[in-house]
């Protein structure tokens, strides 16, 4: 590598990876760290809405036609979409819900054996906070947060190829951890062993986390081959995606047929193909409407794809007005929309996912860190202020991020029980913790030695200990219980909480450190690997 | 590590041209394969479309590497110009493909067929 230009080229591509790390390093952080927690975001919702950790009070199921009679009486009537989720493995409740319209989307958990409406006792936080936090921000003008996330999704995938261009050896780099040595070094070898053990996970989660929502980044393909209105769209989604198109009628609907007989025809339908299955979703659109329709989705916990093989009836009826069959192109978009849902069951997998996502959050982290590190002192001799800001909105949006979901998990366990909107309470103790977490980390952006970041680290080992206290002292379900009765997914959210506090408070300590603090015995073994590196 | 620092100037020309002349050139590039592919008969028009939207992001990728890995801007914006220009062309000559794609899926009986 003598000549100019590789040099140049490999100096190029550090530049892009520096910049595209700063610009979108928070943005990547909170989508990574709430993407992470989605893994498990059905356990979450158990965890926060302790009605719904248990089956149903008795064995036998309660009917689908049940569930109906409960739309009925509870949605609005401007509702749209009637949603029936019916009770599995991961959602042991018989959930409810309505949208569309101008409805908001609204869910409800029912006793699986005896359709009675469960008491509402905190919001679901991990399904409808923190699952939308990853894709949408919560930021609905203009689709901004989507925009926002694929910026960031193609950012990554830029960050994934320049650093590897960046690095003369990959492969000894990733051998390397000096975790005694100066802050900035140690974040640098675990920034280049998180991201390079985790790289093709990384790369396949950001590209297929776009292609998810090809249909909003890139519509060029859709406007060239059909069209740019919206009935040239619904005509490439119903030739794409086998979307039924049946506008109402306009007359009011006299009753609905059986849809546990339609339940049992689509699984009679999808034995027939090959593909036997239990229905997951039951989806009634325009249901008080003559041309009401009824959609049974099968179940996705046995195969990576997210074809559902919606059987439609025609709801007065029962009978069957189409059946979702895709073309090859679409199949694939399907796996790989799959691939980066994991809706299947598979627990070693689903825990590979979370430690992937989590190496994601390090890689993050410490790459910020390490660019902080690298600036502070140089900037503070120069007089800029430019580089303590861009470190305050860091610590801000990654430990404070932390900071803001625990804040929000342990306001979850002190709501009083029978609000009307629990979910909007715990939202707005997300934001509020959130912005709190910005100033204190401006308040203190001219500290030396890393006080707003300890401080905040500090928090969260404080506030995850508090969740898992607030859990065992508010529901009775403490790790003792839940563990012996086998129940993973609210010990399992315990544990995450115990691991995350354990963590949070080794990196107070490491934080704390003063600068070039390498322990005697170490720094000689660390010079030995660092002159074999050379 | 030979640090190369554009200058401010450079550095947002580059950005520019990678970010607006990069999606720029993956949008040509995925209308122009949602029209040949049909026209050419290779796919029916909605796999053509996936297919082309589906590659696009890495089109996009590609065009942000290497306008930042090419040594000099003028020829980084020329390029990228260039061959947005030449797909763009290229597939406003084609015909958007005609409604009823050979496919399957679009043989299905449709109980569900709008109302004319």
């Amino acid at each position: 590598m003598t000549t100019a230009a590789p040099q140049g080229f490999r100096a190029s591509m550090d530049w892009l990876h520096s910049w595209a790390g700063v610009f979108f390093g928070v943005l990547l952080f909170t989508i990574f760290f709430m993407g992470t927690l989605s893994v498990f975001d059905r356990e979450i919702d158990r965890w926060a809405q302790p009605s719904s950790r248990t089956g149903g009070a008795g064995a036998e199921r309660a009917s689908l036609d049940t569930a109906l009679a409960r739309l009925r009486a509870l949605a609005p009537p401007k509702a749209t979409n009637w949603l029936i989720y019916p009770p599995s493995e991961r959602l042991p409740s018989l959930r409810i819900g309505w949208s569309g319209g101008g409805a908001d989307f609204t869910v409800r958990d029912l006793d699986p054996s005896t359709a009675e409406l469960r008491p509402a006792q905190g919001g679901p936080v991990g399904t409808r906070l923190i699952y939308p936090m990853h894709y949408s921000l919560h930021l609905k003008w203009l689709d901004l947060g989507y925009w926002l996330v694929g910026a960031a999704a193609m950012a990554m995938l830029v960050g994934i190829v320049s650093g590897v261009a960046t690095h003369r050896r990959i492969f000894k780099d990733f051998f390397t951890f000096r975790p005694d040595k100066a802050l900035q070094r140690s974040a640098l070898d675990l920034h280049n062993w998180t991201g390079v053990l985790a790289l093709p996970f990384h790369f396949a989660i950001a590209l297929s986390g776009l292609v998810i929502f090809f249909a909003i980044y890139m519509k060029a393909g859709i406007f060239a081959a059909y069209g740019t209105e919206a009935a040239d769209r619904t005509r490439f989604n119903h030739e794409a995606f086998s979307t039924l198109r049946r506008p109402p009628a306009l007359r009011p609907l006299a009753g609905v047929a059986s849809l546990d007989a339609m339940a049992a025809e689509a699984q009679r339908r999808w034995a027939g193909r090959g593909a036997p299955g239990e229905p997951m979703l039951v989806t009634l659109r325009n249901p008080r409407d003559a041309h009401a329709t009824v959609e049974l989705r099968r179940a996705w916990r046995d195969r990576v794809s997210l074809t559902a093989d919606t059987v439609s009836f025609d709801a007065a009826t029962g009978r069957v007005l189409h059946e979702e069959r895709l073309p090859p192109a679409s199949k694939v978009q399907r796996w790989i929309a799959g691939l980066h849902f994991i809706q299947f069951d598979h627990w070693l997998l689903r825990g590979l996912y979370f430690a992937m996502g989590t190496a994601g959050c390090a890689m993050l982290l410490t790459g910020t860190l390490v660019w902080c590190e690298k600036r502070r002192e140089r900037h503070a001799k120069q007089g800029l202020a430019g580089a303590s800001l861009v470190e305050a909105i860091n610590v801000a949006g990654t430990v404070g991020l932390m900071v803001a979901t625990l804040a929000m998990l342990c306001a979850n366990r002190l709501l009083p029980g029978g609000l009307d909107d629990p979910l909007g309470a715990e939202m707005r103790v997300f934001f509020g913790t959130w912005a709190a977490a910005l100033l204190h980390a401006l308040a203190l952006r001219r500290t030396t030695s890393r006080r707003h970041w300890r401080q905040q680290a500090a928090a969260v080992a404080l506030l995850a200990l508090a969740a898992v206290a607030l859990n065992a002292a508010t529901t009775g379900d403490h790790l003792l219980r839940t563990l012996a009765a086998g129940r993973w997914a609210v010990a399992g959210v315990d544990l995450g909480l115990l691991a995350g506090a354990a963590l949070a408070v080794w990196a107070t300590v490491r934080l704390g450190l003063p600068r070039r603090a390498a322990l005697p015995a170490t720094a000689a073994l660390a010079s030995q690997v660092e002159g074999e590196a050379a | 590590m030979a640090r190369r620092s554009f200058t401010p100037a450079e550095a947002a020309a580059r950005t520019a041209c990678a970010v607006l002349g990069g999606y720029a050139l993956a949008a040509c590039f995925t209308a122009f394969l949602s029209r040949a592919l049909p026209a050419a008969a290779v796919l029916a028009p909605s796999d053509a479309v996936l297919t082309a939207s589906m590659l696009s992001f890495i089109v996009y990728l590609a065009v942000i590497l290497r306008v930042f890995a090419l040594r000099r801007v003028r020829r980084a914006i020329a390029e990228t110009l260039a061959v947005s220009a030449a797909f763009a062309t290229a597939a406003a000559l084609l015909p958007a493909p005609a409604g009823a794609p050979d496919h399957p899926a679009a043989r299905q009986p449709l109980a569900s067929r709008s109302p004319p």
